[in-house]
């Protein structure tokens, strides 16, 4: 159980990543979820120990995580939203220099990087350097590393950015897998992502936790208030003014909005709610506009 | 074109928007303009007569800013065409529609025109500081444009246009600035070893092979004299090769340019040919592993980190370019000095080997420590592998010490490859006497561990500066400063971080060297140790975005050990700092260069008013000299009887000691001490009652050189454990001021407001007749007892009396039968003894065990000067001639009444089996065994011309021995050397140069010119009459004087003996400088009644120059040699002639001459001058082929 209390962070430039975070994370899942900037990295860097908050509390069961990192790394699984390789070098090696860093004795490296290796389906390509992979295939070593050591929690952030859809259901079968008694915290901006693998998420957005639980919990709340209707395009402006629109999508050389309302607006149909609409609704709850519409 | 137009603007405004053009050009101009304007900064130093705006100067400042400039260059242009790749813009510019071509001119032509503007504003920084107004007035010459414009034009536009060409086109090729530096480092390399290769017979194409046109300009200035390196600019459109050089490498940067043009396509650095997967299986079962929590292991994750850096490096390719780097640079510095004068070679020991490396390598190995140092240290970030890592719980030190650790490994691995090249060099030149003891000593420890502490420091800065780049600039700075420091007198190794310099001698080893080496190691691996502790607490882990942040990590890596370690580490460096200052400052006297000079000044503007005042001679010296090597302490005592042999009472006289001495007695008997300067040396000793002329008086001296601890640098090299050779001025008192002190250097002297150095007397100066060379006016009878440790042989002039041990001592007493000059040498070392003997005479060599290939050239060469120097001019004077080695800390021979101290750098090493080349050690030893006859038979009087006398009279006596041995067509091979050598020497003249007659103690022309012109002279008049008249000379003033004789004398002398016809010859040789113009500018050869008839059309010119080189032609009218030459035995080396089919004189005249020769035998080459009787700057035109 992951427990992160008042965490708060303002950078240099006066930037305010964090702000009075606060999340109890349970074993398992955990999707984290929020637009770019939203203070996802930031957060997950705080819980990696690459950096530390001005101010509030970060515990993982019984310890303290600001005060000894150390003993939090040793518990750690981390990978980094950008990542990239010592040139020249295959993944069977680096992953026996991360295991040699992460305490893995030496007469049990080498079995620990094989399996792990053939769990991520990189066993073809052991010994090819690093440098030539696919982002699929960089993905998949970077969860390799990360599961170095048994951690106790698992943070990945923003793994499957930029991956084919092929490879992206690939990465997620994989992350599905390791999930027993750990704590995955994982941080998209793609709302499939949460919904197809978190039994828990939250929202984020402007270093704010917007709204947390279970996916299914927060789409059933807004049972009732999703509405689509048909519009042509150039009636958007008059019905944004009327209603509010939470996201268009091109059908048939017409737009298709869907619009949240507690009352019926004229000429729209119920439509059942989507974790997409609890994240644009909490967004737009928060005041912000990261333009879905086309 | 107006896209390259655009891409031109955006280029030059983001170079101008960049810190880097500012900085640099800032940087650039201050150099410049503090070199000119600033004792503080050197660059290339210029201490001769040359003015300080001379062209030569601007232009060697430009040629040393064209390679400092290359790393600009490179980071202007590479960065332009590698840039979008590394901000990762390169989607974005690469999708936006500009085309490659004028993308590629543009960005080039932008980046260019910045290092361009770089270039300039190191030139206006020459050129604003010739116009400060505190320089030396006496040292600038009129202000003029065209040197800056030529410049500009003929080497700042082509060089930056070339570099620039040459290393966009890499960058564009491997898409990586790191691969267009680690070009640039071997291009640097190449560059020095290129260099090396620099002398009159070597490589031709060298003008043309040095893309900055460094060897052109050095070439087309190389026999240009103080007045045209002032004021002439080589001719671009001359004889020289500069017009040739810019044009290829400007070709060369053209074409690089049109191909990268014509090449380049957008594209993303990126995966690369993907390699065949060996196919094999996956592991059959899911291995299992610990599970709960890993307990880290320190030393595992240090090997693991260790071994990632490490196989980083050695999988990269600029380690493999710098390795190879490495080697060539070893390989040329190497062969650079086992090249020997006359380009002859030595035996490659290992101890020559070691000193090239360390000469040759240091700034190699400080390069590349720099560069790996930036590679490493942030390599986990560059490669962006750093957010994973530092999320494992690897202890916070190991990264730091794995980089630092990685660093040696690399520099270990660079020392055991130059280790194994050197051997491979030594082993192929077939010489099988390695030391790999002393390879692994000298390489590994006496270098290697300053190499080590230089990683340390290169991390440290690297990590303080938190970026790669900077952490280098950081270095380059740090060195910078360093080296200002020390000119300007901060020169003390407590601050320098350096370690005094080491000397390795065959004889002697590291010797003393190794005590203040060892120590200051020391004191630098304690501050080491803080800078590793630094580095520690101020590595960044994660993501530091403020200095609060990192001071935060440090703060709290900042543990009990730490501290500890940390504490123990200043009280190190106290107690070692400390122990170093009491042994170089308390003990010894701490002195920098500039207190040297200020006292040689202060001895001068004292005591110089004793110069020429009237001095008791010594009748006799009786010396005692005790050595005790091992504590490096000499004992000097004993007795002189001084007489008046002037016809006035002397009231007083000045004594000078040197102030290295602690002075136990110095008592002249009826004399008080009424002067006593220590510091200085002088001391001045006034009679109570005058001495009278023909009265004697007793000197009784003791001194003591002791050589308590260790100093900091400048280490007395005369008293050394094996190899002591001092001589008479160090231990006993000299009589009189000793002019000897005085600064030599009028730029100098200016500096401590001496007024320019005083001349010597003119020649006929009826004052200094009275005065031999030697400073007195009579010889000396001279007896020594010497006494040393029992394992070694102590030597001073004289025969050998006694020999025996006492008290744990071996005692030596020598004496001379007959007075000899009072100059006198005193040595010791542990000798092996060669015996051979020529008539009655013992002939000795004591040398190092194994140094022994040459003394049976030495006893050759010694017997036949013998000979032929009896038989020619007088008999030898002595029973017994000896030659003995010293060790290399001077690289000289002298001769001493029957005794030759010779340097091991020299003739002892010599590799002298290759019949064709000069015998080095056969010439050195004929030359000091002729000083047995001019020098202590006879010696001029100390006036202008006095070292005619001694050297040229030398030099020739050994031209005649060699010429005996070798042939006449060996000697022209000689001649020429001696030939360039001094026209070489003319443009560094101090002062001016002079005629032979009234030579000033001038190197290059009593021995270069002096050869040349002796030769010159024996080819116009014969052997048998020059040698006529130098028996005259010995046979009027051998072992006679006062008043002794000039260089008159000996000209009169060969004026009798040479015909009428010779006269005006012999004033041109001795009198004036002359220079000749030879050029054979047609020769056609046509087959006539059988017999061979060729015409020869020679333009011919002849001139005087004056002391700063300005020549006024004069009407040629002169006899000259034109022989012509048949098939050459292609065996023989170019600069040795054939025998010639005809030879025969020819009258020539200002202007076209031409000649018909009529010969059996069809010619292959015709020659004017073969046998170079006249000094042509251009010899090489002097000969045609038909």
């Amino acid at each position: 159980m992951l427990r992160i209390e008042h965490l708060n962070r303002t950078y240099p430039g006066g930037i305010q990543a964090l702000n009075d975070v606060c999340l109890d994370i349970p074993n398992g899942m955990f999707g984290l979820l929020g637009p770019n900037g939203a203070g996802k990295s930031t957060l997950m860097r705080t819980l990696a120990t690459l950096q530390e908050p001005d101010s509030g509390s970060i515990h993982l069961d019984e310890l303290d995580v600001l005060a000894d990192p150390q003993s939090l790394r040793r518990q750690l699984g981390y990978l980094p939203q950008e990542f990239g390789a010592y040139p020249r070098t295959s993944p069977q090696v680096m992953l026996e220099h991360i295991a040699a860093l992460k305490g893995i004795p030496a007469g049990e490296r080498r079995a620990l990087v094989e399996y792990l290796l053939s769990r991520t389906n990189l066993w073809e390509v052991r010994k090819q350097s690093i440098d030539t992979f696919s982002g699929g295939m960089r993905q998949r070593f970077g969860i390799a590393q990360a599961l170095i050591g048994n951690p106790k929690l698992i943070i990945v952030d923003e793994p499957t950015a930029g991956l084919d859809p092929v490879e992206r259901r690939r990465f997620q079968n994989l992350l599905t897998q390791f999930s027993d008694n750990q704590v995955i915290l994982l941080s998209t901006h793609i709302v499939d992502d949460v919904a197809d693998l978190c039994p828990r998420m939250a929202i984020m957005a402007a270093g704010r936790v917007l709204v947390h639980g279970e996916p299914e919990q927060l789409t059933n709340a807004l049972t009732g208030k999703i509405w689509s209707q048909q519009i042509n395009h150039d009636e958007l402006a008059a019905l944004r003014s009327s209603a509010r629109v939470l996201s268009t999508r091109n059908r048939g050389g017409k737009l298709e909005a869907r619009l949240f309302s507690d009352t019926v607006p004229d000429g729209a149909t119920t439509a059942s709610p989507t974790l997409e609409d609890v994240y644009l609704c909490a967004l737009g709850d928060a005041g912000i506009d990261i333009g879905l519409d086309q | 074109m107006s896209a390259l137009i655009e891409v031109i603007r955006f280029e030059c405004r983001y170079q101008l928007r960049s810190p880097l053009f500012i900085i640099v050009a800032s940087i650039f101009f201050l150099m410049t303009f503090l070199g000119m304007a600033s004792d503080a900064v050197q660059i290339g130093g210029n201490d001769s007569a040359l003015n300080l705006n001379s062209n030569f100067a601007i232009i060697q400042t430009q040629l040393v800013f064209s390679i400092i400039g290359m790393f600009p260059a490179i980071a202007f242009v590479a960065n332009a065409i590698t840039r979008d790749q590394e901000v990762r813009t390169a989607e974005v510019l690469f999708a936006s529609g500009v085309r490659p071509k004028p993308f590629v001119l543009g960005r080039f032509i932008g980046g260019t025109v910045f290092a361009m503007l770089t270039g300039l504003a190191a030139l206006a920084g020459t050129l604003l500081g010739t116009l400060a107004p505190w320089l030396d007035q006496a040292r600038i010459g009129a202000f003029a444009l065209s040197p800056y414009v030529f410049t500009l034009l003929v080497l700042i536009i082509p060089n930056t246009f070339f570099v620039c060409a040459t290393f966009f086109t890499l960058a564009a090729l491997f898409r990586s600035m790191a691969a267009a530096y680690a070009a640039a480092l071997a291009f640097i390399v190449a560059y020095g070893v290129m260099s090396a290769f620099s002398g009159p017979e070597d490589l031709w194409w060298a003008v043309y092979a040095d893309p900055f046109g460094g060897t052109a300009f050095g070439e087309a200035f190389r026999y240009a004299t103080v007045y045209e390196r002032n004021f002439e600019l080589p001719h671009v459109f001359g004889e020289n090769a500069l017009l040739a050089n810019r044009a290829i490498w400007s070709t060369v940067g053209l074409i690089c340019l049109a191909v990268t043009a014509w090449r380049y396509r957008f594209a993303l650095s990126g995966p690369g040919r993907k390699k065949k997967q060996e196919r094999d299986k996956t592991p059959h079962t899911a291995a299992r592993f610990s599970g709960g929590v890993p307990r880290p292991g320190l030393m595992d994750q240090f090997l693991s980190q260790l071994r990632m850096d490490y196989r980083g490096v050695l999988r990269s390719a600029p380690f493999y370019v710098l390795l190879a780097m490495g080697m060539l640079n070893v390989t040329a510095v190497i062969f650079g000095s086992t090249d020997q004068p006359y380009d002859t070679n030595s035996y490659p020991v290992t101890g020559l080997m070691l000193r090239a490396i360390e000469g040759g390598f240091l700034f190699f190995v400080l390069m590349v420590v720099v560069y790996y140092a930036g590679e490493l240290v942030y390599r986990e970030r560059s490669f962006r592998v750093a957010d994973i890592l530092d999320a494992t719980p690897y202890a916070n030190g190991i990264i730091v010490a794995a980089k630092i650790v990685a660093l040696w490994s690399i520099i270990a691995t660079l020392l055991a490859v130059v280790m194994l090249t050197g051997i491979v060099i030594q082993l192929s030149l077939g010489f099988t006497e390695v030391q790999p003891l002393l390879y692994l000593q000298g390489l590994f420890v006496v270098n290697g561990f300053f190499f080590a502490l230089l990683a340390v420091l290169a991390v440290f800065v690297t990590v303080l500066a938190g970026d790669r780049w900077i952490g280098m600039l950081g270095m380059i700075l740090v060195f910078l400063g360093l080296s200002a420091a020390e000119s300007f007198g901060f020169e003390h190794n407590l601050y320098l971080f350096s370690t005094p310099d080491t000397m390795y001698s065959d004889m002697n080893g590291y010797g003393h060297f190794i005590k203040p080496w060892a120590w200051f190691t020391l004191y630098w691996a304690v501050f080491c140790v803080i800078l590793i502790l630094v580095s520690h607490l101020l590595f960044p882990r994660g993501r530091v975005f403020t200095l609060h942040e990192r001071l935060k990590q440090a703060r709290d890596r900042t543990t009990v050990g730490v501290r500890v370690s940390m504490g123990l580490a200043v009280i190190a460096l106290i107690a070692t700092g400390s122990w170093i200052f009491y042994n170089t400052n308390v003990l010894n006297e701490y002195r920098v260069e500039d207190d040297i000079e200020s006292r040689q000044a202060e001895y001068e503007k004292k005591y110089r008013h004793y110069l020429g005042q009237p001095l008791p001679q010594a009748d006799s010296v009786e010396a005692t000299v005790d050595i005790y090597p091992d504590e490096r302490r000499l004992r000097s005592t004993g007795t002189v009887v001084l007489r008046n042999t002037q016809d006035k009472p002397i009231n007083a006289f000045a004594l000078a000691v040197n102030p290295l001495l602690d002075i136990e007695k110095l008592e002249v008997a009826g004399a008080a001490i009424t002067e006593s300067d220590k510091r200085l040396g002088h001391y001045l000793l006034t009679f109570t009652q005058p001495l009278p002329t023909g009265a004697t008086t007793i000197a009784n001296y003791a001194f003591e050189w002791r050589n308590p601890g260790f100093v900091n640098s400048r280490p007395n090299n005369r008293v050394v454990e094996n190899g002591t050779f001092v001589d008479s001025t160090e231990i006993l008192p000299v009589t009189g001021y000793d002019p000897g002190r005085e600064l030599q250097n009028n730029n100098k002297r200016r500096e401590h407001d001496l007024p320019p150095v005083v001349r010597m007397a003119k020649l006929g100066d009826p004052n200094w007749l009275g005065e031999s060379q030697f400073g007195v006016s009579q010889r000396t009878e001279f007896k020594v007892t010497i006494s040393t440790s029992p394992d070694q042989t102590a030597i001073a002039p004289g025969y050998l009396r006694k020999e025996w041990q006492a008290n744990g001592r071996r005692f030596f007493e020598y004496a001379m039968d007959a007075p000899i000059w009072p100059f006198f040498s005193f040595m010791s070392a542990r000798y092996e003894v060669r015996r051979d003997h020529w008539n009655d005479v013992a002939l000795e060599v004591y040398h190092h065990p194994a140094h022994a290939w040459n003394v049976d050239v030495m006893m050759s060469s010694a017997r036949k000067s013998l000979d032929y120097f009896s038989r020619e001019f007088s008999p030898y004077q002595y029973k017994q001639f000896r030659i003995i080695e010293f060790p290399r800390y001077a690289t000289f021979a002298q001769s001493f009444p029957n005794t030759i101290p010779f340097s091991e750098a020299i003739g002892f090493i010599s590799d002298v089996r290759d019949k064709k080349d000069i015998n080095l050690t056969f010439y050195v030893t004929a030359h000091e065994m002729a000083h047995q006859w001019w020098g202590h038979q006879v010696a001029g009087a100390a006036m202008q011309g006095e070292t005619v006398i001694v050297e040229t009279l030398a030099q020739y006596s050994a031209l005649m021995v060699m010429e005996k041995e070798y042939g006449a067509d060996y000697m022209r091979r000689f001649i020429k050397f001696e030939m360039d050598r001094y026209l070489a020497s003319r443009g560094g003249e101090l002062i001016e140069e002079l005629p032979l007659l009234l030579t000033e103690n001038q190197p290059y022309l009593h021995y270069r010119k002096g050869s040349v012109v002796m030769y010159a002279l024996r080819n116009e008049i014969g052997e048998a009459n020059l040698n006529r008249a130098l028996k005259n000379f010995l046979n009027r003033f051998a072992f006679k004087g006062p008043p002794f004789p000039t260089a008159q004398d000996l000209l009169n002398d060969i004026r009798a003996c040479a015909p009428a016809r010779s006269q005006a010859l012999v004033t041109d040789l001795f009198e004036r400088i002359t220079l000749y113009d030879l050029e054979i500018t047609d020769a056609e050869v046509a087959a006539n009644d059988g017999k061979q008839q060729t015409t020869i059309t020679i333009e011919a010119s002849k001139f005087t120059a004056d002391g700063k080189g300005v020549e006024t032609p004069t009407p040629l009218d002169q006899w000259v040699d034109i022989a012509l030459l048949p098939e050459a035995d292609p065996d023989t080396h170019d600069n040795v002639l054939p025998k010639p089919l005809v030879l025969s004189r020819h009258r020539l005249v200002t202007g076209k001459n031409e000649v018909h020769i009529t010969s059996i035998t069809r010619p292959v080459r015709v020659v004017v001058d073969p046998y170079l009787k006249l000094i042509d700057r251009n010899p090489d035109n002097n000969i045609k082929t038909l």
